[in-house]
């Protein structure tokens, strides 16, 4: 059974949520609720080399901020 | 033979006819269903003797229906035309009957008429019968095989049938036929080459038939039954419309829908459906007006892509089909042939366009004759399902089903889908293909419940404070309180602290099963930082890796240990380290409580990074698992003994402490030898134990009497859990409970649960523990229809935080998720399963190549990327394979590196499977060393290139020793039980267990078979001692000399660090 996920010529996207949190996200689905496209429509690779390049820190944002200021 | 008549023809079969004649003689003893039925409604005088002259004169004009099927002498089926047969002709009369039963007795002469099968050697394949049910009301049967007419046929047939009877039988009243064989001669003259090629193109690439009932082929072909769906006026009218408007016909639209439905079931995006053509294009005058089989049944393989509008899938899909109309004369046993493959559907669609002179029908019979007022078709079809359409007014839609394969409320569904289908279309026919609607799932979602602490910590010092002298760890002559054990582990938790442990740092923990384990465990989670559970038996270059990619903060491990994995200084904390206990930094649910390692698919373990809440929700719902003793509820005991490398072994032990049961901790001995597991669990009393199937497998067989007779639950995870062994479990254990947990460290360990009920097949996956989701969802990311084969997705509060320094990888296997609350993430297993009507989830496989071994989840790229890793290996592919009565193992199968020789002085000729074997076991733990490897000259490859599976040899693991035969009679009991265990031809005295495919599961096998046949022999002697030789030495000389030399590295099956190895030798030596 293919995946849309794992489609290596599928098109892509990349999606955030408010947690900094991101996806994989094949172009022809709906952005679901509480996402935003942040790359995109472009091909799997891509999109997986964004993320590498941009997801730095995987802690939850709110997580993240909770820390600092408990530094600070 | 005399008087029979002469041999007017010897013709060849059209291709339907040959696929009918296969079908038919498949089976002998089965019912036919291509027996079809038509019968004739009658009002007024009807004149039998008459009606069966004219019965005579239609069988003398058309020699096709004086045909029998035979195989000529060289093995080619041919049809033999007689130049006069006797029609079987009979009347029967109900009118006697009162008129209230005469349907019934009709209907039971229908059911006899059909069961009763035509010889296809005797002519002719038909038979007439009037039936009177009273005055003026009659009807005419005619039951013939499909071999003769098809339902095009049908309406020209009774015309002819009525002129016929109306001029008394006399032929002069037609004009000439064209015979059947000027049809025959023209299929010969098609260009059967071009049409291989064009059905080859038009199937290139296809992966595999779209089957939606793949069990089916086997069994016996039934009579279909039928459900109708008579589309309104309106319906019809729109639909019309809409096809017109994009330039497509209604047949066409059918079957683009119909497609769109396939991919649903099955799942997958590259479907094919079988359509029936009438045949009646040919270019053979008149063929409108002849009588005789002309259909065929050709695929249609529709691609489905995901964002195209659903008119641009259908104007394609008839673009596509029109290629193929000079190709459709083409049978479709060469059309799979040419396609490569043995099956291509199991759906057939009809689409009825012949037109049907109802005039000319009802005006053959002339003014005095009878009136036609009803014909009803009874044909059939093998296939699980077909549709028929007729069109008209109002379209009416057939499904006709195998019953025992398919259940009449499937059938319901799934035209019910398909009807919404339709009315989307004529809606919204620019709708993308992704975006059509779908079923609403079944409610198997509503899993919300309070987390009273989503953290690890707060839920076990809940328990302690509740009950601090309960005992709470149970290891030998050693009890712990829960009390005891909270201070101890504070004690650590604080030594942590000190030493800069805390929340988002890992700390590595490397100690055997021991209560200075549990101590570690918890002092970690109290620390606030993640746990790393080590297997201190795992290969030292293995254990490295992981404790380079978690960075650990601190690693607890004894001495011996640290320096067997040259741990540095500074990061060692010894489990009885101190300090004072001081003020903890706070803790957030979304921090990391544990990282596990799994299998890698790229050839690196990947670390899951699980979070406080995760773990915390999946021990608090673990409560409930019900380890509590009968009666009066009293805290029980559960087994840890699953390795606690792995997130089972972690939420195994860390449940029972939550729960307020007490944890008896097993010795590697004891977790797969069912006496010592017995034990174990008998001296402890325990309450609750958790195997994998194929450990249940051995506890069943050889459990002792009366062993785990204080087991209230069994659980079981990790594989499927067939049926008949959950049986056996229930049956043996009748005071347990058995239940059947799924999960993976990506989801806190276990997401559904299934409590075994007796019912038939592999135990479910069932249903979503708390505040967990799940879903099964298709290739376009929709809910998959129930029943029908999807991915299995989780979303919830067990979800982990992602895989470890892998920002990628995460971003693909956790995902946006569109069902849950906004921003939410959903995780893909790569699971296949489907749902049941209730919501309960079925596992129906992998997606990827993931195995199970012994229910450790192996990723064969990660063996792979090891195995070509070694030197002089080029390519590499690692299966499990299931040979014989063999449980299932991992082969590799290696290509030499043609490019390296000299440097490495390698070659093909050298590369030696057993160096391999051992050189891999030097850096894989145990259940990912395959039990063998195969030198090949090349990797056997399928026509589209990718690794043929099939092809591969079993391993031959005959060829690892000399054979030298037994000497003594425990040697003789001992090659036996050998081959008997491993499934070889014979076993010589010198064969090591190992080295032919042994593992510690059949080691289990081997001693418990040993101890029946009188030698006292554990599963580990077989691992200290491997050959029949060494193992007769062992029984022979209790007191004698040290073991066989000894090679860690060879067996790497249990996990037994080098101090537990040197501790059995030395052992074995004061005994």
């Amino acid at each position: 059974m293919a995946n849309p996920f794992d489609d290596a010529d599928g098109v892509f996207r990349v999606l955030v949520n408010d947690e900094g949190q991101y996806s994989l996200w094949p172009d022809f689905a709906a952005v679901p609720e509480g996402w935003t496209s942040v790359h995109g429509p472009d091909d799997r690779a891509a999109c997986l080399e964004y993320v590498e390049r941009h997801w730095t820190d995987m802690r939850p944002r709110s997580l993240a901020d909770a820390m600092r200021g408990a530094e600070g | 033979m005399a008087g029979r008549p002469a041999v007017e023809d010897v013709l060849p079969l059209s291709p339907m006819q040959e696929g009918m004649v296969f079908h038919a003689l498949y089976d002998e003893g089965a019912r036919d269903v291509y027996t079809g039925q038509l019968v004739i409604r009658l009002e007024g005088p009807v004149d039998g003797p008459r009606m069966s002259l004219a019965v005579t004169a239609l069988l003398t004009r058309h020699a096709n229906l004086r045909a029998a099927f035979r195989t000529s002498r060289s093995g080619r089926p041919v049809q033999v035309v007689r130049s006069a047969v006797t029609v079987p002709w009979q009347i029967t009369d109900l009118s006697p009957l009162p008129p209230q039963e005469r349907e019934q007795a009709f209907d039971r002469l229908l059911e006899e008429d059909r069961d009763e099968r035509f010889d296809l050697s005797r002519p002719p394949l038909l038979r007439f019968r009037l039936v009177t049910f009273g005055e003026g009301q009659h009807r005419l049967l005619i039951s013939s095989h499909h071999l003769l007419w098809d339902g095009w046929s049908a309406p020209v047939l009774v015309r002819e049938l009525f002129q016929l009877y109306t001029s008394g039988g006399d032929p002069a009243a037609l004009p000439r036929v064209r015979p059947y064989r000027d049809y025959l001669a023209w299929l010969s003259r098609q260009d059967r080459e071009a049409a291989r090629k064009a059905w080859k193109a038009a199937l290139h690439g296809l992966d595999e038939p779209s089957l939606i009932a793949p069990d089916a082929r086997d069994r016996p072909v039934e009579q279909p039954e039928r459900l109708v769906l008579e589309l309104s006026q309106e319906e019809t009218s729109a639909l019309a419309g809409a096809a017109r408007t994009h330039g497509v016909t209604v047949s066409t639209v059918l079957q683009g829908l119909w497609a769109v439905l396939l991919g649903r079931l099955t799942g997958r995006t590259d479907v094919v459906l079988g359509a029936t053509v009438s045949g009646r294009d040919a270019d053979v005058p008149g063929i409108e007006t002849m009588v005789g089989l002309f259909i065929n049944t050709l695929p249609v393989r529709v691609r489905l892509r995901p964002e195209e509008p659903l008119a641009g899938l259908l104007t394609r899909l008839q673009t596509e089909q029109a290629a193929l109309l000079d190709h459709r004369h083409l049978g479709l046993a060469e059309i799979q042939r040419a396609a490569g493959h043995t099956a291509l559907f199991d759906t057939l669609l009809v689409f009825e366009s012949y037109p049907i002179d109802d005039d000319g029908i009802a005006r053959a019979f002339g003014p005095d004759g009878p009136r036609m007022t009803g014909v009803s078709v009874q044909d059939a079809t093998h296939y699980p399902l077909a549709l028929t359409a007729l069109p008209g007014d109002q379209l009416t839609l057939t499904f006709s089903h195998q019953p025992t394969v398919l259940d009449r409320g499937t059938v319901e569904r799934t035209a019910s889908r398909l009807r919404h289908l339709l009315a989307e279309f004529t809606q919204d026919p620019t709708r993308p293909v992704a975006r059509l609607s779908t079923d609403e799932p079944p409610a198997q979602n509503d899993t919300a419940r309070p987390l009273p602490h989503p953290a690890v910590r707060a839920l076990y010092e809940d328990q302690a404070a509740r009950t601090p002298d309960a005992p709470a760890v149970l290891h030998g002559d050693t009890t712990l309180t829960f009390a005891e054990l909270d201070a101890r582990a504070d004690r650590l938790a604080a030594a942590l602290s000190a030493r800069g442990a805390g929340p988002e740092s890992v700390v590595a923990v490397a100690l055997p099963r021991s209560p200075d384990l549990v101590t570690a465990l918890l002092a970690v989670l109290k620390a606030g930082a993640a746990v790393l559970p080590i297997d201190p038996g795992y290969p030292p270059d293995r254990i490295a890796l992981m404790l380079d990619d978690a960075g650990p903060r601190l690693v607890i491990c004894d001495p011996p240990t640290s320096q067997l994995l040259g741990i540095q200084r500074e990061l060692v904390c010894p489990p009885d380290a101190k300090a004072a206990v001081r003020e903890r930094p706070p803790l957030s649910p979304e921090h990391p409580a544990y990282v596990i390692f799994t299998s890698g698919s790229t050839g690196r373990p990947k670390g899951v990074i699980g979070t406080q809440r995760a773990l915390a929700n999946r021990l608090d719902w673990g409560r409930e698992l019900g380890g509590r003793r009968a009666g009066d509820g009293s805290p029980g005991v559960r087994v840890s003994k699953s390795p606690l490398s792995f997130i089972d072994g972690l939420t195994e032990l860390l449940g029972a402490l939550v729960a307020g049961d007490a944890v008896a901790l097993a010795d590697d001995e004891a977790t797969g030898d069912p006496r010592a597991l017995a034990a174990l669990a008998d001296r402890h009393r325990a309450t609750l134990l958790t195997a994998v199937p194929s450990l249940y497998t051995t506890l069943t067989e050889s459990a002792p009497p009366d062993a785990f007779s204080s087991v209230r639950t069994w659980v079981s995870s990790g594989e499927t859990l067939p049926g008949a062994l959950a049986d056996a479990i229930t049956r043996r254990w009748p005071q347990a409970r058995l239940v059947n947990l799924y999960g993976c460290s990506e989801a806190a360990g276990d997401s559904l649960i299934h409590v075994h009920d007796g019912g038939e097949g592999a135990v479910p996956l069932g249903r979503p523990i708390a505040n967990t989701r799940v879903h099964v969802l298709d290739p376009f990311l929709r809910p998959a229809p129930v029943g029908a084969v999807g991915e299995l997705y989780l979303a919830g509060d067990g979800l982990a935080r992602g895989y470890l320094n892998q920002p990628g990888r995460t971003a693909e296997r956790f995902v946006a998720d569109p069902f849950g609350p906004p921003g939410s993430r959903l995780y893909r297993t790569g699971d296949l399963a489907r749902l049941r009507p209730d919501g309960t989830v079925e596992f129906l496989g992998r997606a990827d190549d993931q195995v199970k071994i012994r229910g450790f989840r192996v990723e064969p790229g990660e063996i792979e990327a090891a195995t070509r890793a070694l030197p002089g290996v080029g390519r590499a592919a690692v299966v499990a394979r299931e040979d014989g009565s063999a449980p299932r193992r991992l082969v590799a199968y290696v290509v030499a590196d043609r490019g390296a020789t000299g440097a490495t002085g390698v070659t093909g000729a050298t590369l030696d499977p057993l160096t391999l074997r051992r050189a891999l076991a030097e850096r894989l733990p145990g259940h990912l060393v395959p039990s063998a490897v195969v030198v090949l000259e090349q990797l056997p490859l399928t026509p589209s290139g990718k690794l043929d599976r099939r092809a591969l040899p079993a391993p031959d693991f005959t060829e690892t020793s000399t054979y030298e035969p037994p000497r003594t009679e425990p040697e003789k009991v001992l090659c036996g039980l050998f081959t008997e265990v491993l499934g070889l031809e014979r076993a010589g005295v010198h064969d090591d267990f190992f080295e032919r495919g042994g593992d510690s599961i059949i080691s289990v096998r081997l001693a418990d078979r040993a101890r029946r046949a009188g030698l006292a022999l554990s599963p580990r002697d077989v691992f200290t001692h491997r050959t029949p030789a060494g193992l007769a030495r062992a029984l022979l000389d209790e007191t004698g000399p040290a073991p066989e030399e000894f090679t860690p590295n060879g067996a790497p099956l249990v996990s037994l660090s080098q101090s537990q190895l040197d501790n059995v030798k030395a052992r074995w030596r004061t005994r």
